[in-house]
């Protein structure tokens, strides 16, 4: 009984932990309608010469005078708290910055909110090279 | 008497009819190089010219294209015979097609327009620019060009083509309206601007697409590149889709972009 406690736990966090992630992965692939104060994207990828798999992402997200997205994006980090292996989050004055990192595979997403802008960074490591 | 009386009725209606439809449809009798034919009730005189070097198109009244397999520069215009005396339709220096008005000679009004316009069929290998200043309807069944294809639309436009290939570069420039039903864009790069409307829906396997509208979009495209830039001031629907190794957008304008179905 007790073994499948752990394992329907066990089981439960890895469901919530990928949940949590998709969750900002689904804000930075989600439509971009813009307003007129800009919203810039920016996504690289690196293949495998050999077969073409993608095996590192980077994308890069920033908006100006966007409040509905700031707080979509805040919401969302800070659901990665239990979740992540790293947590860091550091607010001083205006400036407000959160670090998720997960190690297996590894990520890195990145939250920066400043006055009225937003800019978020992401890095996903598929495989290593 | 009855029976008579309907029979005629019936005859000369018949008799009409086969003659409207004469002049409804196109009926051609040649006189030398000279060709007429009739649409819709209005003479049609064709001319055929030659110009082996043919590259640009320039128009600046109604007109429909179309690009066909024939032999290289064979050109075959068609317009309305009564508006013959302002035409100036011509190959210029050997290398562009001019379909507009004599200098100074455009009536106030005239039958040409968008539903009888001036009919271009052409064979050619080599074009690299046409450039619209008045409706065109591009037909494209031989997909031969330049390696670098520029396509300027400063009214509306449209372009209806399998694909269109140009090696090096397509450059699109929309001011207008301009509807392009192009499955394929072959080219290295890809370079569109809108600054009117644009419908676009097709693929491209440009390795480099640049993309900068100010005006309203409805594109969805297709793509297998290296590097996407975006830069949208204006409005309207642009769908990116399939791969884009390094992509780039700005976005200050109403647009909805979705670039969700890229790199999956």
């Amino acid at each position: 009984m007790k073994k499948l406690l752990i394992i329907v736990a066990l089981l439960v966090a890895g469901i919530t932990q990928s949940s949590a992630q998709q969750k900002i992965d689904e804000l930075l692939s989600r439509d971009i309608s813009g307003n007129r104060y800009g919203i810039t994207y920016r996504s690289a990828v690196k293949r495998d010469p050999q077969t073409g798999e993608i095996i590192k992402r980077v994308q890069e997200f920033s908006a100006i005078d966007n409040k509905a997205l700031v707080k979509e994006f805040i919401e969302a980090f800070k659901a990665e708290r239990d979740n992540a292996d790293v947590w860091e989050y550091d607010e001083n004055g205006s400036l407000y910055t959160v670090t998720a990192i997960w190690t297996k595979p590894k990520r890195i997403y990145n939250l920066s909110v400043g006055g009225s802008m937003i800019t978020v960074y992401a890095q996903t490591i598929y495989r290593e090279e | 008497m009855k029976k008579i009386l309907v029979a005629v009725l019936l005859f000369t209606a018949l008799a009409y009819s086969a003659q409207s439809q004469q002049t409804v449809g196109i009926v051609t009798s040649t006189s030398g190089s000279v060709t007429f034919s009739a649409i819709n009730d209005i003479e049609y005189r064709s001319i055929n010219l030659s110009a082996p070097m043919l590259c640009e198109i320039v128009s600046s009244l109604p007109v429909d294209i179309k690009l066909v397999e024939g032999d290289e520069g064979s050109i075959e215009i068609s317009y309305p015979k009564q508006e013959e005396e302002w035409l100036d339709c011509r190959v210029m220096d050997g290398i562009r097609l001019i379909i507009a008005p004599k200098k100074d000679a455009m009536p106030k009004s005239t039958v040409i327009s968008p539903k009888t316009p001036i009919i271009v069929k052409l064979s050619t290998s080599k074009l690299r620019s046409i450039i619209a200043t008045a409706d065109m309807d591009l037909e494209v069944e031989c997909d031969r060009f330049h390696s670098w294809l520029q396509i300027i639309s400063n009214s509306t436009m449209s372009i209806v083509a399998e694909s269109i290939s140009a090696d090096s570069k397509i450059e699109i420039l929309s001011n207008s309206t301009s509807t392009y039903k192009v499955k394929h864009w072959n080219t290295n790069n890809l370079v569109i601007t809108n600054m009117g409307f644009l419908l676009l829906d097709g693929s491209t396997t440009a390795k480099s697409i640049e993309h900068t509208s100010s005006g309203i979009d409805n594109i969805t495209l297709d793509v297998n590149c290296h590097k996407l830039d975006l830069t949208s001031v204006g409005s309207g629907t642009i769908c990116y889709s399939g791969t884009a190794d390094d992509v780039n957008i700005v976005s200050m304008g109403k647009a909805t972009i979705r670039t969700s179905e890229l790199n999956k």
